[in-house]
């Protein structure tokens, strides 16, 4: 009979260890993730949608809400290397991307700088999923909002 | 007995109620914010410009035949830009310019309405700056915090350099960094954002963008400026004297131009001097005739801090106010360039108004050096005047010229302004620069 709890513990002790392992793992991966990628965004309210390309290495994106857009700037590092050149003119976008958090930062021509940062990310090679943002806007206004972001990768 | 507590009830109803009653209508003001919530307002696709097709579904959601447009009423949306409802409805963009009085193409607001027609023609002498390419901006303050000047988000995760966004939040050139520029404290936004939303565009209150000098179109931003003087200023320091003041206002605008210290020169002349006026008008000495000095406006700009204390904090706002003007009207390199700098400064009611004057002296001319750097009168307004007037039509003339300096983006775009004409009737709608205070109650949900 101790046998058995003892055997019905470990196997408890296990799947918590493993599901927390993925668990851990999910909200720490979105850095790994990203890099390269090309994913659909969804506003909150979802009736618009915009596209982020993130560059294979450093630290910069392809915003847009032009699907072809994206995706091109996803293909090649040239390709990326172009978008981003004509998306820089008006404004260039940056990333960081570290534990379970992703920043996008734009700043504008003139030096404004407008970031939003997604908390609490989980991460799965399909979709990183935000519980909150932190928003700081320039001439805007900045808070947090405790919604629910989804990103989905498209590429 | 009776009657008493019912009335008593009646009064303790009333007092609790009250505020809400005022806040729902105040929420119910403006139709397009207030039926949004915070998250929807902030959500990063609404600063991403949105394609033609994005807008032209936006159109067509409003009910607009965009194969007949005859003075049709849009309601910009968010990632709305003007070039793209260009390509959208096919109307040249001078055309929705000047339909709906936008000087700067590139500050257009979310909310605000756009007459969209075909029919007539835009008058040869019409103008416009910018691209048309920068989303629709918020007339409203998207802010959970009453007071966002002290209580900032955690961006703890940032690819920007922490240096680089403290300048950017930091420069309170344009006063709140994160406050919308028509709404320097929230509440008042919403309520003129409001008036802008429901009247046609073609109003002169889209003035956001418009500037000034031509006739009516001054607006709702002076009003703002103008509203935001009932603020309660939050200078708490102490109040200095003039020379002190002037000093610190000194400091600030070097610091931020990059200037040395001996070549920028204050004259701060307070609300009860009454030598004001002679001192910003004042003619030319004409002693210095190896030196050009000159003007940088020709009429005396107004700048409002929202107060008109004399201490650090309000000294410190009026060169942030001074410098964000002179830059977004593209002045500083002509500041660069001269040899010394005047400003002038004159306390208003509560608002400042200042002018520069730019001395450049000739290689030869040891002499007038001195003779200018104290003669803090010594502005001759008449080279610009002469010279740069180029248009013969003022009016229109004069448009180009004057650009809101809220927007320092626009800054570069536009225009020297030089050939400011002085009609004096249009110096005052320019350039008021709104003041953003601290205050910034948070948005209606």
């Amino acid at each position: 009979m101790k046998k058995k709890w003892t055997v019905i513990g470990i196997i408890v002790a296990v799947i918590v260890i493993v599901c927390g392992g993925v668990y851990w793992n999910m909200g720490h991966s979105v850095a790994k993730k990203i890099p390269g990628n090309t994913y659909l965004y969804q506003s909150v309210s979802k009736d618009k949608t915009l596209y982020v390309t993130f560059a294979k290495s450093g630290d910069r994106a392809v915003v847009n809400s032009d699907k072809a857009t994206a995706l091109k700037a996803g293909k090649s590092q040239q390709d990326f290397d172009k978008e981003y050149k004509a998306q820089s003119k008006l404004t260039s976008w940056n990333y960081k991307a570290e534990g379970g958090t992703l920043t996008l930062a734009q700043e504008t021509k003139d030096g404004k700088i407008s970031q939003w940062q997604y908390n609490g990310i989980l991460a799965t090679s399909k979709k990183f999923t935000a519980h909150s943002f932190t928003y700081q806007i320039a001439k805007a206004g900045q808070g947090q909002v405790k919604s629910k972001t989804v990103f989905e990768k498209i590429n | 007995m009776n009657k008493k507590r019912i009335t008593g009830a009646a009064l303790a109803s009333a007092l609790l109620f009250a505020p809400l009653a005022i806040q729902t209508s105040t929420a119910m003001a403006d139709s397009f914010y207030t039926q949004q919530t915070n998250a929807e307002r902030a959500d990063i696709t609404n600063w991403v410009a949105n394609t033609t097709e994005d807008i032209s579904n936006n159109i067509s959601a409003q009910h607009i035949d965009t194969s007949n447009l005859h003075g049709n009423e849009y309601i910009i949306q968010w990632g709305d830009t003007l070039s793209g409802i260009s390509d959208a409805t096919g109307i040249p963009m001078a055309k929705l310019a000047y339909d709906n009085n936008i000087q700067n193409i590139d500050l257009i607001y979310a909310g605000d309405t756009l007459v969209l027609n075909r029919d007539g023609e835009v008058p040869s002498d019409w103008h416009y700056y910018g691209d048309g390419v920068y989303v629709a901006k918020t007339k409203v303050t998207i802010n959970n915090f009453v007071d966002n000047s002290h209580n900032t988000v955690n961006i703890n995760v940032s690819p920007v350099s922490h240096e680089e966004a403290s300048s950017s939040s930091k420069s309170k050139d344009d006063g709140n960094e994160y406050a919308s520029d028509l709404d320097p404290d929230g509440k008042k936004g919403e309520a003129d954002s409001d008036k802008d939303a429901s009247k046609s565009s073609s109003d002169a209150d889209r003035d956001a963008d418009t500037d000034s000098s031509s006739d009516s179109k001054s607006g709702s931003k002076n009003h703002h400026s103008d509203s935001s003087d009932s603020k309660s200023d939050s200078d708490s320091d102490s109040e200095m004297d003039e020379s002190a003041f002037s000093d610190a206002v000194s400091d600030e605008v070097s610091s931020k131009l990059g200037l040395d210290d001996d070549k920028l020169t204050v004259d701060f002349t307070g609300k009860d001097d009454d030598d004001s006026d002679s001192d910003a008008d004042s003619d030319d000495t004409s002693d210095d005739s190896d030196s050009d000095t000159e003007d940088v406006y020709d009429s005396d700009q107004d700048v409002s801090t929202g107060s008109d204390k004399l201490t650090d904090e309000n000294a410190e706002k009026l060169a942030d106010k001074i410098v964000a003007q002179l830059k977004a009207d593209g002045k500083t390199k002509d500041i660069d360039d001269a040899d010394d700098v005047e400003l002038t400064i004159e306390a208003n009611d509560d608002d400042f108004s200042f002018n520069v004057t730019l001395t450049t002296t000739d290689d030869d001319s040891d002499s007038d050096e001195d003779s200018n750097s104290d003669d803090s009168d010594a502005d001759t307004d008449d080279e610009d005047t002469d010279s740069e007037d180029v248009d013969s039509s003022s009016d229109e003339g004069s448009d180009e010229d004057t650009d809101f300096d809220d927007e320092s983006e626009d800054a570069d775009t536009d225009t020297e302004d030089e050939d400011q004409n002085s009609s004096s009737d249009d110096e005052d709608s320019n350039n008021q620069v709104t003041t953003t205070d601290d205050e910034n109650t948070d948005t209606e949900e």
